[in-house]
């Protein structure tokens, strides 16, 4: 039946001519946001159709329609959906619109009973086959208390779910907003649920978000009320695109600096091997920065690759990294989508100076069990979803990911052939839905990966986390949300070099947390959220033994590293007006350092070292405190409805440093927590941004400047031994960092064509500057940290060019990262070396890369077993060797240069995605 | 299924992911011109040194630049004196200095232009004897081996040099030389032709410790590789190898300068680090000067290792075995061929570095211990 509905509708108009013998015509054109009337007027124009009516019935029925040859019947059908009005259409072309009781036209026997046959149609065309002739409205009037009780001036709260109607998925940052003034507006958090605060009185609602279609609701407020609003996924659509209105959520949200990207848009993009990469992808966002190819890590506005909160579902990934840095270990068929808050961090986050990289999975099809595939020529996926039990209450969602194996490692450098790679990872997600004011989420990650360089030392790592989340919505105006989990991250490394010197190192991060978050509508000029989290700590920095009982190797383990950091926050965005509105929020953020622990104390004054330690202690209890207030405060004043400038400020601390002199994330790379020797880093960061929007929204401009400042980040000492050291404080030296910049975007969010353009001039200075601390740097100016690169252009594009086939091209372009280049060389045992003087103070060749990508989808048949599509590109399509490093070594007593690239030529790739 | 690993393997040529390139900086570095010291202070019986050199332009393909004419002290701190000389064969300072374990000393440097330098006082440790120098054929070439022990448990780090000696024979003994001037060839035993010597000194930074193990042993501890066919080990081969207990700041110097200019380039390595020795300039603490002395008795010890004793060493000359006629002689010898028999109508040759050993680097000095 479904399948005989869909024919009708896709295929045949004709069809719906035979079935309906009385005069139905076909109605053809773009209507958008007008009233009834002016509809009506339309069509007069344009059919031979004449409308009889009362004003007074139809004035509250608003049409945002997108009609092709589509009976009038249906468009009437659904535009009267949930009201009183009834029509008719007689054979001599006219159209009769009445309240509560339909007209019969004599002439029209099939008419006559007419209740069934829209009771048939109902059936036949489901909510969804409406939607696919692309009514994307809803005029029914939802209406709220009583009119007779309204009061002037009063205002109340609707509130509710925004879900995909297919899935029953929420949808996420959703906006709705107010047709009339779109300051009016409120996004969906990562339930779906939304909050808008309104006049008492008629209001018409948009709905607008990423991967969805627009949907329009009328509602009447004379009380509180809630409205669970049933949106489309945006199919494939057979016909261009007409681009609604008013895509202004850039210019009305507060904060700035935010970016959120939806897997759809993820995987449009060319990737290297044609995977998608759910991290890679943002560092072709302004702001956004990585040191070279072979590096998952990434720096935001100058920030370091450790002062990124990466959270999965709220759960912290240690390493977001597989095989070297090349893949980011996130299932793409799992995410939904990532968010990444570069500038304005919401109070609820922190532990990182620089940024909050939130990245959601699906909440799992509550209605049907779907899935997808995907061969690629690195990994194979596959994912599924879907309900548990006959409710519809619960819901699951799997994947995993797995490499085919030895292979990869053949196309690493030559040295390196001998190796062995692998990895894999692992997603689980159940939601439960006790009612809907209740709901439960359990999310549970695996990510392991283990490789072998230069055939005896093999490196392993693991990121296992797991978490359970409560929903509850206390009452209209309070929500809550209580989280509870477990992180857990282990790295270790074996060698084979022989019984006598094989030994086993693994280090490990446990953490525990819980958290409670709330939003609380005060009313329309406040919005409050607060709440309080707590994470334990439970570092194992390093535990080191020979792997014989022959092995005269030392078995080393450091001594246990316990924290407790909690914090408490409050925030109120305030709506001063439509135009202009503030969010203030501090958060209170405190770290016990926990016993017991040994630890040395050194003299004031000089750096330390073995012989600057005046005394040691083993104790327990609570050790060592550190804390403060952080404050977010961001502002936007919106002049137009298309332009706007905000402003943020923020502050943070960071009470765990990982230890890396590696330009790069390195698979070895250890964590620390602040303890009695190491203080927490410091930052803070004052950004300012422009908002413009053209030609009807369709295009977003923006210009955005920030300056940053950074205290006590850690530097090495020449030399510094950061694996398996219980001084480790002898060896580092905190330094001074800032960052400035401005970046400009450009971007088409929509249409055949879109993409966008972002240019970026930033700098990251570092300085090292008191002799006190350590060896002074550069002499104690500033230097260029290991990731500036001034200059930073990136064109991400996408071109339709049918429906079943497009295009998406990338070009980066960026100053090359900066190196300590040798000054000089000298003789010392047996050979020439390489002396190096200021650090950083040359730069490796300028990059730049191309990577294409066609996409290719099956047909685009709603109702078939599966679909599927391929993608074939290139990546790095000119072939460029870009520099990933240049280094001087000796080699049998001669100094030679070389430039190590990690990809040398073109990547051409192909990926086979099946969906079912 | 073969068909996919077919198409993978092709994949696999036709990335060509991960490569390395030769490249040159174009730096224009003000001449540092910084004085290198590298020194030891060793017992009684064995040379202390120390080289003098000044550091040069990356680019500069000239001759090491040796700091000449300087007065050059071990002290103690009662300022006891031993003068170091400059050895022309040695190129460095050296001579011998009547030390005592235990006692702190120092190098002290007057250069020719009056500024004095000196090194930090250090401990002279006492070195333990070198144990057994061992060798296993491994898959990469020749691995070398050594062992030591303290049982005192004093020294901990240590450090080694050597130098190795080895026996060349060319792959025809010639009975005739070729007179060149005279283009004619003249009857003769041609020895010095075919046993050839050749030496070289270590050059990379040879490191072990066992301050991670739970006794005082190094065992089996590899110091140096000879690779697969080299023509080291084509006769007979000797290696003398010199010990030295360092003490902490010194390894952790020679460690880091290993770090700094052997071990670098692959993806996880660490970035190179500024290297501060124990030498500063008496005149001007801020003036740059690099290098670090340290103060331990040498051990060392010699040992021998004959082609046969190794399995399927496989060192080839490839030699092109050619038959001159007599009126080519000009032409061909001795660039390209050389004769190794007189001959009739026309002269048995052979590839000129098949004939010569000389032509390989090998010289007729045979070694006084060989």
């Amino acid at each position: 039946m479904r399948y005989f509905a869909f024919l009708i509708l896709f295929l045949c108009s004709v069809e719906f001519i035979y079935a309906q013998q009385s005069n139905d015509p076909p109605i053809t054109g773009s209507f958008k946001n007008i009233t009834f009337k002016a509809f009506i007027a339309e069509v007069e124009k344009s059919t031979n159709l004449f409308f009889y009516y009362d004003s007074k019935t139809i004035d509250t029925i608003g049409v945002n329609l997108e009609l092709n040859k589509t009976p009038l019947s249906l468009v009437l059908t659904k535009l009267f959906e949930g009201s009183p009005i009834k029509f008719a259409i007689t054979k001599d072309n006219k159209v009769f619109i009445t309240t509560d009781y339909t007209i019969r036209p004599e002439l029209s026997s099939l008419y006559t009973g007419k209740e069934n046959n829209y009771e048939d149609n109902k059936g036949l065309f489901s909510t969804q086959t409406l939607l696919d002739v692309k009514v994307a409205s809803n005029s029914k009037v939802h209406e709220f208390g009583s009119r007779s009780t309204l009061t002037p001036n009063s205002t109340f709260i609707l509130t509710g779910f925004v879900r995909n109607s297919k899935t029953g998925e929420p949808v996420i940052n959703a906006t709705i907003y107010s047709s009339k003034d779109s300051s009016i507006t409120a996004t969906t958090d990562v339930y779906g649920y939304y909050t808008l605060n309104l006049k008492g009185g008629a209001h018409s609602l948009e709905v607008q978000g990423a991967g969805i279609r627009d949907a329009h609701y009328n509602v009447g407020m004379y009380d509180n009320g809630r409205l669970d609003i049933i949106v489309a996924e945006r199919v494939e659509t057979l016909k261009a695109v007409t681009v609604s209105a008013k895509k202004s959520a850039n210019i009305n949200r507060v904060q700035m600096g935010v970016e959120r990207l939806t897997i759809a848009e993820i995987k449009q993009m060319p990737a290297v091997f044609g995977e998608a990469d759910v991290i890679r992808v943002l560092t072709t966002l302004p702001g956004v920065k990585t040191v070279g190819e072979a590096s998952t890590g990434f720096n935001v506005r100058g920030g370091a690759a450790d002062q990124n909160l990466i959270l999965y579902n709220d759960a912290t990934i240690y390493n977001p990294s597989h095989f070297f840095g090349m893949f980011s270990s996130f299932n793409p068929d799992v995410i939904k989508d990532i968010q990444l808050y570069k500038s304005s961090v919401d109070a609820k986050y922190g532990g990182r100076l620089s940024s909050v990289l939130d990245i959601s999975s699906r909440e799992g099809n509550k209605k049907e069990l779907t899935g997808s595939a995907g061969i690629g020529l690195i990994t194979s996926r596959l994912h599924l979803e879907g309900p548990i039990g006959e409710s519809e209450k619960t819901s699951f969602t799997l994947g995993a990911r797995t490499t085919y194996a030895k292979w990869l490692v053949s196309l690493l450098p030559k040295e390196y052939e001998d190796g062995d790679a692998g990895f894999t990872d692992f997603n689980i997600n159940i939601h439960h839905e006790f009612n809907e004011n209740s709901s439960l989420y359990f999310t549970g990650y695996y990510s392991k990966d283990n490789f072998r360089l230069r055939s005896d030392s093999t490196y392993h790592y693991t990121n296992r986390n797991a978490n359970l989340k409560w929903k509850k919505l206390i009452n209209k105006n309070l929500t809550g949300v209580f989280t509870a989990g477990v992180d857990n991250y282990v790295f270790g490394l074996y060698t084979d070099y022989g019984a006598l010197n094989n030994f086993d190192y693994n280090y490990q991060i446990l953490q525990k947390y819980a958290k409670a978050d709330f939003t609380y509508y005060r009313n329309s000029k406040h919005t409050f959220e607060f709440g309080l989290n707590a994470i334990h700590y439970n570092l194992d920095p390093g535990n080191f033994k020979a792997r014989s009982a022959e092995s005269s190797l030392m078995p080393i383990n450091l001594q246990t590293e316990k924290a407790l950091e909690s914090a408490i926050y409050v925030s109120d965005k305030i709506t001063f007006s439509p135009q202009f509105s503030v969010t203030a929020g501090v958060r209170l953020s405190m770290f016990n350092v926990l016993g017991p622990r040994k630890w040395n104390e050194y003299l004031d004054g000089i750096p330390k070292s073995e012989t600057t330690i005046t005394d040691s202690y083993d104790k327990s209890g609570i050790l060592k405190t550190y804390g403060g207030p952080e404050f977010r405060v961001s502002g936007r004043y919106a002049f137009t409805n298309s332009f706007s400038v905000k402003a943020g400020l923020n502050t943070s601390r960071q009470y765990i440093h990982m230890l890396s002199n590696t330009t790069t994330i390195a698979p070895t790379d250890v964590w620390k927590l602040s303890d009695m020797n190491i203080a927490p880093q410091r930052g803070g960061q004052a950004s300012l941004g422009f908002f413009k929007n053209l030609r009807n929204n369709t295009i977003e401009t923006s210009v955005e400047f920030y300056y940053k400042k950074m205290y006590d980040y850690l530097d090495y000492k020449p030399g510094a031994k950061l694996i398996l050291n219980e001084v480790i404080e002898q060896d580092v030296m905190p330094t001074e960092g800032k960052a400035y910049g401005v970046e400009l975007l450009v971007k088409k969010p929509v249409g055949k064509l879109n993409g966008w353009i972002g240019y970026t001039y930033s700098r990251t200075l570092l300085k090292m500057d008191d002799p006190t601390k350590g060896t002074l740097i550069n002499n104690g100016s500033y230097y260029p940290a290991n990731f500036d690169k001034p200059h930073d252009f990136i064109f991400v594009g996408n071109y339709k060019v049918s429906h079943r086939f497009s295009i998406s091209a990338n070009v980066n372009y960026s100053t090359g990262r900066p190196i300590t280049l040798p000054v000089g060389k000298y003789y010392y045992n047996g050979a020439y070396r390489v002396m190096y003087s200021d650090r950083n103070a040359h730069r490796i060749p300028d990059y730049f890369r191309a990577d294409l990508s066609l996409n290719i989808y099956g047909n685009h048949k709603i109702y078939q077993r599966t679909h599927n599509s391929w993608s074939i590109g290139v990546y790095n399509l000119t072939g460029r060797r870009n520099a990933y490093s240049v280094f001087f070594v000796t080699e049998n007593g001669s100094i030679n240069g070389y430039r190590m690239s990690i990809f040398g030529s073109m990547i051409p790739f192909v990926n086979y995605n099946i969906k079912f | 299924m073969k068909f996919i690993k077919y198409i993978l393997a092709l994949y696999i040529v036709l990335v060509n992911v991960g490569c390395k390139d030769p490249y040159y900086i174009n730096v224009d570095a003000n001449d540092l011109n910084v004085l290198v010291v590298e020194g030891q202070i060793t017992g009684s019986n064995t040379i202390s040194y120390a080289y003098l050199t000044r550091s040069v332009n990356v680019n500069d393909r000239s001759e090491l630049v040796i700091e000449f004419g300087a007065s050059v002290y071990v002290q103690d701190e009662n300022g006891l004196t031993f003068e170091l000389v400059y050895s022309n064969e040695n190129k460095r300072y050296e001579g011998f200095a009547n030390t005592e374990i235990g006692k702190n000393y120092r190098i002290f440097i007057r250069t020719g232009d009056g500024k004095e330098y000196a090194s930090a006082y250090t401990e002279l440790l006492n070195t333990p004897d070198i144990g057994d120098i061992n060798f296993e054929r491994i898959y990469d070439g020749l691995a070398l081996k050594l062992n030591t022990e303290d049982p005192s448990n004093k020294a901990k780090y240590f450090h080694w040099t050597f130098e190795e000696d080895w026996e060349i024979r060319s792959a025809y003994y010639s009975t005739v030389w070729y007179d060149q001037a005279n283009d004619m060839l003249v009857d003769s035993s041609m020895s010095t032709q075919f046993f050839c010597y050749k030496n070289s000194r270590s050059t990379s930074i040879i490191l072990g410790t066992t301050d991670n193990l739970n006794s005082s042993k190094l065992v089996d501890h590899r110091f140096h590789l000879i690779a697969n066919a080299d023509d080291r080990l084509s006769v007979r081969y000797s290696i003398l190898v010199r010990q030295y207990a360092s003490s902490l700041e010194g390894y952790k110097f020679l460690d880091l300068m290993r770090k700094n200019t052997e071990s670098i380039g692959s993806i996880f390595d660490p970035q190179p680090s500024e290297l501060v020795g124990n030498i500063v300039c008496l005149n001007d603490p801020d003036e740059r000067v690099l290098g670090f002395v340290d103060a331990s008795i040498e051990k060392n010890k010699r040992i021998f290792i004959d082609n046969a004793q190794v399995e399927n060493w496989n060192f080839r000359l490839s030699c092109v075995p050619y038959d001159v006629t007599v009126d080519s002689t000009e032409f061909y010898f001795p660039a390209i061929y050389l004769p190794y028999d007189r001959g009739g109508r026309t002269i048995p040759s052979a590839s000129n570095f098949c004939v010569d050993c000389r032509l390989r680097g090998g010289n007729n000095n045979k070694p006084a211990f060989w």
